[in-house]
């Protein structure tokens, strides 16, 4: 008899670990309001790393998130302040072309056959060209302060104090999607698709289509992502998604994703996402630079990826 | 008769040829946007910008062809530069021991990247890319992320010399693009390079150290960094170790790369290729400036290169295996 696997035990360790360890050295972090902060703040690289989990559970990979979520702010502050279109046009026509965006990846890499690494990595410098194009206007910032009424109480007001409609939207897709990966079909199909293509192929899964939505999706959450920043600081500028798609990476790999595709857990997703504003909230609170953040960022990432290599040599 | 037309016809194929096909066009058509800019001062500085990235370039030939890649370039160069600086101005060493002490930094790197790809089994993408984020944080951690300056003034030597209007850094490119081009077709490690990129297990079996291979070409992918990064240090006006150098380079080699004729699927490429290559993007850069388009296009114009080039070798590859 196979032992039931507990791919999210470890990272929801990690999480109390690393909580207990911060709130030891500053106690101003285990403070209620605090840890509110944190658990909201899960949603920024936690959405995009949700996506991702779909799309890995596939086979694929997408380095582009953080390139669209600066691309869908600038986007959107560009065609309300420059342009002058009314915001819920705006917010539309961000989220259209996000998953214009996705559709081109999924082309790339489904249609051409480009590896998805190299066509993703290439889009994202599109991406940031354009953003850069966007925010030209503005010297490289664009400013949204009370032109943005919708986008900002979706991100930061709610129905509960200190929990805004954005991050209710987050916890329904988590729920939803942990759910419709373990109770429904969606769950094995997508695992086939990952884990043996040609059975895949075999039980009449249309793969490309299903690929193509898992691209679409990573997209579209990385530009909603980007827009609750944008909501929540008012502005934009160049900085905004720079070293995310890391970030998301490693969140869904901690997560008990793997890099070969097969596996995948929502639920370890919003842990890993967890443990990871955790780690950034200490960092910010010890005054890290972000430049010198990326130490951590890049041996996370290393750690979760290792550790990925090794859960596939235990399955075998 | 070598000069048949089958011959013209093949050789009128290879990437090289129609990469300097494709050059000469640009150069037209940059000459008919704006013909006072064309000239030799203009075409030097160009060539001179080129030589850094080209060098980096080089190595990463040698590893694109053994199938493995290095997004930490950028980083490398930064961080050669910064820790030579630092060891001159806090330690006051020598320059050439700082600089060798330096190296022994890029040298680690390559060896971390190896390591992580070879023997814990991490696609060298994401290696790569964490050390990126990694070996750049150092670097702005040890500088506080502010230039380390004044350094000796014999740093600055090699980097002001202008042998033939050009700088070192170039004609050293030249030079190794030639050794680099001869090692890859006319010796029995370019073979194995070859059959390593093309197929690991024919080449394991016959007899090629395919590990082995390919931490060599780690190593020298970050050395020829490391030597960008010194070599940098010492072409600025005031000689600095500065944590920002080389941010983003990463893609022009890796673009020049491509663009030169090298494969993501490992197995094909020549050095001359990827000189062409960088010196294309180079001329993209510099181009779109001085064809007076707006200096915003330049990151998504390489994006959109970079996919074309990609493109082609997806086409290329097909084709081969069909």
């Amino acid at each position: 008899v196979k032992r039931k696997q507990w791919p999210e035990l470890a990272p929801a360790l990690a999480v109390g670990f690393g909580l207990g360890l911060f709130v030891l050295l500053d106690r101003s972090m285990g403070q209620p309001a605090n840890l509110v902060r944190i658990l909201t703040q899960t949603l920024y690289l936690g959405l995009p790393a949700y996506a991702m989990v779909f799309l890995l559970m596939m086979g694929q990979i997408d380095l582009s998130t953080g390139a669209v979520a600066g691309l869908s702010a600038a986007l959107v502050g560009n065609l309300i302040i420059v342009q002058g279109v009314a915001e819920p046009w705006a917010l539309g026509l961000a989220l259209v072309a996000a998953s214009a965006f996705g559709l081109l990846n999924g082309w790339l890499v489904l249609g051409v056959g480009v590896p998805a690494f190299f066509a993703t990595l290439s889009t994202s410098f599109v991406a940031l060209g354009l953003m850069g194009l966007l925010l030209k206007s503005g010297l490289g910032v664009v400013n949204v302060t009370g032109q943005s009424p919708l986008l900002t109480s979706f991100s930061t007001s709610g129905p509960w104090s200190g929990i805004p409609w954005s991050f209710l939207l987050f916890g329904g897709l988590l729920v939803g999607g942990d759910l419709a990966l373990r109770r429904t079909v969606l769950g094995p199909r997508l695992a086939a698709i990952g884990g043996n293509l040609r059975a895949a192929q075999s039980c009449g899964i249309h793969i490309t289509l299903w690929r193509t939505l898992g691209f679409m999706g990573v997209s579209l959450a990385s530009a909603l992502a980007g827009l609750c920043v944008l909501g929540i600081g008012g502005g934009t500028d160049r900085n905004l998604g720079d070293g995310w798609a890391l970030w998301i990476i490693a969140i869904a790999v901690l997560g008990g994703a793997s890099l070969k595709g097969g596996v995948g857990s929502v639920l370890g997703c919003f842990l890993g996402a967890l443990l990871i504003q955790v780690i950034r909230s200490g960092l910010g609170a010890a005054h890290i630079q972000t430049n010198s953040q990326g130490i951590v960022v890049g041996l996370i990432l290393l750690g979760a990826a290792s550790l990925d290599v090794a859960r596939q040599r235990q399955r075998g | 008769m070598w000069l048949g037309n089958a011959n013209v016809a093949r050789l009128a194929k290879t990437p090289e040829v129609i990469l300097a096909g494709f050059l000469l066009l640009l150069i037209g058509g940059i000459y008919l946007r704006n013909p006072v800019a064309v000239n030799w001062l203009t075409g030097a500085s160009i060539l001179r910008t080129m030589a850094l990235p080209g060098l980096v370039a080089l190595g990463m030939v040698l590893l694109m062809v053994a199938g493995e890649i290095d997004l930490s370039t950028g980083a490398v160069i930064s961080l050669t530069a910064v820790l030579a600086a630092w060891l001159m101005k806090e330690i006051s060493l020598p320059v050439g021991i700082s600089f060798v002490v330096a190296l022994g930094g890029a040298l680690l790197v390559g060896l971390t990247n190896a390591g992580l790809t070879l023997r814990v089994g991490i696609n060298s993408l994401l290696v790569t890319l964490a050390m990126q984020f990694i070996v750049r944080g150092v670097s702005y951690s040890f500088t506080q992320g502010v230039p380390i300056y004044p350094l000796p003034a014999s740093v600055g030597f090699l980097g002001t010399l202008r042998p033939a209007g050009l700088s070192v850094a170039f004609w050293l490119l030249v030079g190794l693009t030639l050794i680099v081009q001869v090692v890859l077709t006319q010796t029995r490690w370019g073979a194995g390079l070859y059959a390593t990129g093309g197929n690991v297990l024919a080449a394991q079996i016959c007899g090629v150290h395919t590990d082995r291979t390919k931490t060599t070409c780690f190593v020298l992918t970050s050395l020829l960094a490391g030597t960008a990064g010194l070599l940098l240090m010492s072409q600025m006006p005031l000689p600095s170790g500065d944590p920002i150098f080389g941010r983003n380079l990463e893609l022009d080699i890796i673009v020049g790369v491509v663009v030169g004729g090298v494969s993501l699927f490992g197995g094909r490429g020549s050095a001359i290729g990827a000189f062409l290559g960088v010196l294309l993007m180079q001329v993209i850069r510099s181009g779109l400036v001085i064809a007076r388009f707006d200096p915003y296009w330049q990151v998504p114009a390489l994006g959109i290169v970079l996919l074309g080039a990609v493109l082609l070798d997806v086409r290329r590859q097909q084709r081969t295996l069909n």
